[in-house]
């Protein structure tokens, strides 16, 4: 990978505050995300974390009372004529968004395709309706492009499924229409917000293959965003942690999977609960995620770390860096911390998840 | 495990023989939810049901629990006959001894009472106290036990989080001193750090209760975690079941190896690899009618015909 990569997008300590009954909530604190050409990010965290937020901004959908009080996001994209541009997100209007970027260059796929597809409408229509407000293709064009576009997200009959409506197809079909309304304007960039998690498990493994099989054949790339590492180990290059907000660790795959430095990780991948042992009791971390109405000094993961240091609760651990790509803020890290080892069991799992990996070679 | 050993000797605790359950939508259609599902539940085990959504597993809790009016079928619950119309002291029985806990725990507390009535609503229903005094003590006892303090009682629902309130329901659950709980997918609604607590907390509360749970999940790695037996449960049928090792071992229908290989393993190298079975009823060519129970080994049931149980088990 020696070659000058293509940055797709940059975010650059974005900060966002929502203005709530109770008071302010400073809900997204300084993020920062590179994303690369057909590279898929992964986004990790429990909810209330900030992680459809952030992409929220992304795509200039925010809610009305979050106002963004710092920090940029960068996107560059190629005119129709080929050259290249990188605009502000933050800096344009609403309606440019909509217009320039929405659906055109950067389409989502949310996570309940039950809501997120409009029940009066015919398929045909709602795939169609992208291209005809984007592009005003003729319609006898688009629908022969929708067609082709169920047939590519796996669906069969699409002919006689493009009449059909939301309600008439089941969960993992709807999901695939959704997938199918995203790519219909030829995206960069697909953002995912928990597409699987209104799915089963069966199903869930259907649309993950579908998905990668799209970004391979199309090149583009793929945010994801998603609570369950299992998922994340499918398909994501580059993954990033983040709690309370802020992103606590982020590196390449096998850097997170393999060698995990922050705290929340290692308890993120032990309470996994693991097919081969049968341990009595499963890892958890103690507590639950702050509410950050009530913001404190220090890092926000700390009363729940069982490896927190005294300066934990005085100042943020800034990011230390590990490798070229994978960064970890805790404290941990500082040369002048006490030498702190991951937990036991977590080790013991890794090390044999490496043996087993080495079976399927790279 | 030290159930193991329940298992072959005790009365089971609940037995379900040929459960049926049907929805009449109109005169011509009528949805079959379940079809003639046999299972039974030992003392202090837990059994876990798995299958996809529309599989007919939470119909089967609610239908053990009579929140529906079984079509057919025989549940005998601690020696008595629950299928049928219950007379009054059956229901009490029922009432009491069994219990639930709900999915979503923002939509199964009332949100209008305060925690400690909600936790006491069914000392009051039965008047299972002498003076207020006792009450009071018994829903502290509780909200020690599920890892609350004692001044949540005087709160309110809105006022905790998700894994706080799933907290709350199984302290309900737990307060008549039920001799089954049924989890119908108690923990689905949890974020993963929560989950993990959400889970040893019950089992917890198993080994010093002694209760047996009739654990219902679609995630399989939590099932087998908690799980001493499993249920494979597909389009109402119930197709394999026997103990977590048995079907985790070796898997016979083709539905539980897909449903095995669904589950992603945090192991990026070995999952980027890795293509999941895919399992298509239709296209399968097994009709789930057919199908008669078939003994593997042990306690390991498989719903097939001869044919397709020759076919599965020489491979």
């Amino acid at each position: 990978m020696a070659e000058a990569k293509e940055q797709i997008l940059k975010v650059r300590n974005l900060d966002i505050t929502f203005r709530t009954t109770a008071g302010p909530v400073h809900a997204i604190r300084g993020v920062d995300i590179d994303l690369f050409k057909g590279e898929t990010v992964a986004i990790v965290g429990e909810s209330g974390s900030g992680k459809s937020v952030t992409m929220k901004a992304a795509m200039g959908i925010l809610a009305s009372n979050a106002t963004v009080t710092g920090g940029q996001i960068e996107f560059s994209y190629h005119h129709e004529d080929g050259s290249p541009e990188t605009i502000d997100i933050l800096q344009k209007d609403k309606k440019w968004i909509r217009k320039h970027i929405n659906g055109k260059r950067i389409a989502m796929v949310f996570q309940d395709p039950m809501t997120s597809l409009d029940p009066t409408m015919n398929i045909g229509k709602q795939i169609m309706e992208g291209m005809i407000w984007h592009f005003k293709t003729p319609k006898k064009e688009a629908w022969d492009r929708a067609v082709q576009l169920l047939k590519e997200v796996g669906i069969e009959d699409a002919e006689k499924r493009m009449k059909q409506y939301p309600h008439q197809l089941s969960g993992g079909m709807r999901q695939r229409v959704v997938i199918a309304i995203a790519l219909a304007c030829n995206p960069d960039l697909l953002i995912c917000d928990e597409p699987t998690t209104a799915l089963d498990v069966t199903i869930q493994a259907k649309i993950i293959e579908l998905i990668r099989k799209v970004q391979e054949t199309r090149g583009i790339s793929v945010i994801y965003i998603t609570h369950d590492l299992g998922v994340v180990a499918k398909v994501a290059d580059y993954v990033n942690v983040m709690y309370a907000g802020k992103i606590v660790e982020k590196g390449a795959i096998d850097e997170i999977f393999y060698d995990p430095r922050h705290p929340y990780t290692w308890g993120l991948l032990s309470a996994m609960p693991d097919l081969d042992t049968d341990d009595e009791r499963l890892y958890t971390i103690p507590g639950s995620p702050p509410n950050l109405l009530h913001e404190k000094a220090g890092d926000a993961f700390a009363p729940r770390n069982r490896f927190a240091l005294e300066v934990d609760d005085k100042a943020d651990p800034p990011m230390f860096q590990i490798s070229d790509t994978h960064y970890a803020a805790t404290w941990l890290l500082d040369p002048r911390a006490p030498k702190v080892e991951m937990p036991e069991e977590l080790r013991t799992r890794i090390e044999r998840m490496k043996k087993e990996a080495e079976g399927y070679g790279e | 495990m030290a159930n193991e050993n329940k298992t072959t000797n005790a009365e089971p605790l609940l037995h379900v023989e040929g459960l049926k359950q049907y929805f009449k939508v109109s005169s011509q259609f009528t949805v079959k939810a379940v079809e003639n599902v046999s299972f039974d539940i030992y003392p202090g085990e837990t059994y876990g049901l798995v299958g996809e959504s529309g599989s007919g597993k939470s119909t089967i809790g609610r239908s053990i629990i009579r929140l529906y009016d079984p079509t057919a079928g025989k549940i005998i619950f601690n020696g008595t006959d629950i299928s049928g119309r219950l007379n009054k002291d059956a229901n009490k029985a029922l009432r009491t001894q069994m219990q639930m806990i709900f999915q979503d725990p923002m939509a199964s507390l009332n949100p209008r009472k305060k925690i400690g009535d909600i936790i006491g609503e069914g000392l009051d229903i039965h008047r299972m106290y002498k003076s207020s005094a006792e009450r009071e003590e018994k829903i502290k006892s509780l909200l020690a036990k599920v890892g609350l303090s004692p001044e949540h009682a005087t709160r309110f629902p809105h006022q905790f989080s998700g894994g706080q309130r799933q907290r709350v329901g199984i302290a309900r659950a737990l307060i008549m001193n039920p001799k089954l709980i049924i989890a119908d997918e108690c923990i689905s609604a949890l974020d993963v750090s929560i989950q993990a607590q959400v889970v040893n907390l019950m089992k917890d509360i198993q080994q010093e209760t002694g209760a047996a749970y009739l654990f219902i999940a679609h995630d399989l790695s939590m099932v087998k975690y908690i799980s001493d037996r499993i249920g494979v449960l597909h389009l109402g049928h119930l197709l394999e079941t026997g103990t977590k090792d048995e079907i985790f071992e070796n898997p016979i229908h083709p539905y539980t190896k897909s449903l095995l290989s669904a589950i992603p393993a945090p192991n990026p190298k070995v999952e980027k690899q890795r293509v999941a079975v895919s399992y298509d009823y239709k296209t399968s060519g097994i009709d789930y009618n057919l199908g008669t129970e078939h003994l593997v080994s042990g306690s390991h049931y498989v719903k097939c015909t001869d044919e397709e149980f020759n076919k599965w088990c020489n491979n």
